[in-house]
């Protein structure tokens, strides 16, 4: 029974101290937000796409005193997304390179551009997650990850801070690996 | 047996203690280093230096090149002491146009709420445009007998203000508003007591439109425990 009682203390100790140690909101006490800390607003004008079209029109004569059309051809039609115009800021995760490999564009994710050696071992987080080469672009969540590469070269780590729609490039520079 | 589990219970609870001084930034090699810095009465030296505009984009995610200052921070406490330095003893002194600005370094928190409030409240306003380009053929019965036809071309521009359905702008949502709070605690100034040389960021508001960040000279001021004393802050060439 004791033995049961000072294991089971042992590990609500080992748990409390994997927990995380502090959030930092009691460090770096930098005074109160004063009230004249106002956003600068500036309206911004973004090209939002743009649409192409291109058709055929036979015109048949009229039926009924009703004009008729006999034949009709629209490209993009009307089920298809560049109908509606052509958007950068529309996701259509189909038609993205990779959607399905894991690190697929999706809205509300950032991206991560490695520019390392092909062979590369990329982990994120302590976890293998592929080559470079096969990750020259990842797309993640935002928050803030643990990158690490590992090459003949040397090793390379990095956190990085991941926010939706930014792009973060990183170009490492390998250190050589401790014994 | 007993003493191997007290230890292993101790050191289980040491570890996140000493887990939580992993903060700030690596401090450099001496003050002098630094292009800017003084010694206080208690034989604590800082050295500082204002980020330049790229610099900021280097280091951070978080576009802080917006409205903010960033000034790194260097604490070397002296030989056998400790230097308790807050970021909250620090005040910025800004001469611009013959004003003089004084600004309070700001916390992490309120930082990234403010970049967050801001890109959210941009896009509103923003002016969407969608240009239409269309060409195509046409051909019927002519008026005069046989068919006729012709080419037709067309142009026009959608006019949108507003969000659209799209995807949120960049760095707007809630997920990204803690990632920016987790990276500006990060690297900010490191709390607390310090026993070695330590390094952080401290981030100063400077959206004042009377503000010329050109034309602006700028002065550190230290008021804490370990005395008074300001300092010019050397400007970087791009600022």
């Amino acid at each position: 029974m004791h033995r049961s009682l000072r294991s089971a203390f042992l590990l609500g100790c080992i748990l409390i101290a994997a927990a995380p140690a502090q959030t930092g909101s009691d460090r770096g006490k930098t005074g109160e937000p004063s009230a004249d800390l106002k956003p600068v607003r500036h309206p911004r004008v973004r090209l939002g796409g743009i649409s192409l079209g291109a058709g055929y029109t036979h015109y048949g004569g009229s039926y009924w005193g009703y004009p008729y059309y006999s034949r009709y051809a629209y490209w993009p039609g009307f089920w298809t997304p560049g109908y509606w115009g052509y958007d950068p800021w529309w996701w259509y995760p189909a038609i993205h390179p990779g959607y399905f490999s894991g690190f697929a564009y999706a809205p509300y994710m950032g991206e991560v551009k490695l520019r390392a050696p092909e062979k590369a071992e990329v982990f994120l987080d302590g976890a293998y997650a592929g080559v470079s080469g096969k990750l020259k672009s990842m797309w993640l969540e935002p928050g803030a990850y643990n990158l690490e590469l590992r090459s003949p070269a040397g090793s390379f780590q990095k956190r990085i801070y991941v926010l939706s729609g930014k792009t973060l490039s990183i170009k490492p520079e390998f250190s050589e690996q401790q014994p | 047996m007993k003493r191997t589990l007290h230890l292993l219970a101790c050191a289980a609870l040491v570890t996140p203690c000493l887990a939580a001084d992993a903060r700030g930034l690596k401090p450099r090699p001496s003050p002098a280093d630094y292009p800017a810095g003084t010694s206080l009465r208690d034989g604590t030296v800082l050295g500082a230096a204002i980020l330049a505009a790229g610099e900021v984009r280097n280091a951070f995610a978080t576009d802080l090149n917006r409205g903010w200052l960033v000034v790194e921070l260097a604490i070397y406490p002296p030989k056998a002491g400790r230097a308790a330095i807050a970021g909250s003893d620090f005040v910025l002194f800004v001469r611009s146009r013959g004003e003089t600005f004084m600004i309070r370094p700001q916390e992490a928190s309120t930082v990234a709420r403010i970049l967050q409030r801001e890109t959210k409240a941009r896009s509103d306003s923003d002016v969407n445009l969608y240009p239409t380009v269309d060409v195509g053929y046409d051909s019927g019965p002519s008026i005069y007998g046989g068919r006729g036809g012709g080419w037709r071309t067309g142009a026009g521009v959608g006019v949108g203000i507003g969000k659209g359905s799209g995807p949120p702008p960049p760095a707007s949502t809630a997920k990204d508003l803690e990632t920016m709070q987790t990276e500006l605690e990060e690297k900010g100034l490191p709390a607390g007591p310090a026993a070695a040389p330590a390094a952080g960021h401290l981030y100063f508001p400077v959206m004042d439109r009377k503000l010329s960040m050109k034309t602006a000279s700028f002065e550190l001021e230290y008021d804490g425990p370990a005395g008074k004393e300001r300092f010019r802050l050397e400007k970087p060439a791009n600022r």
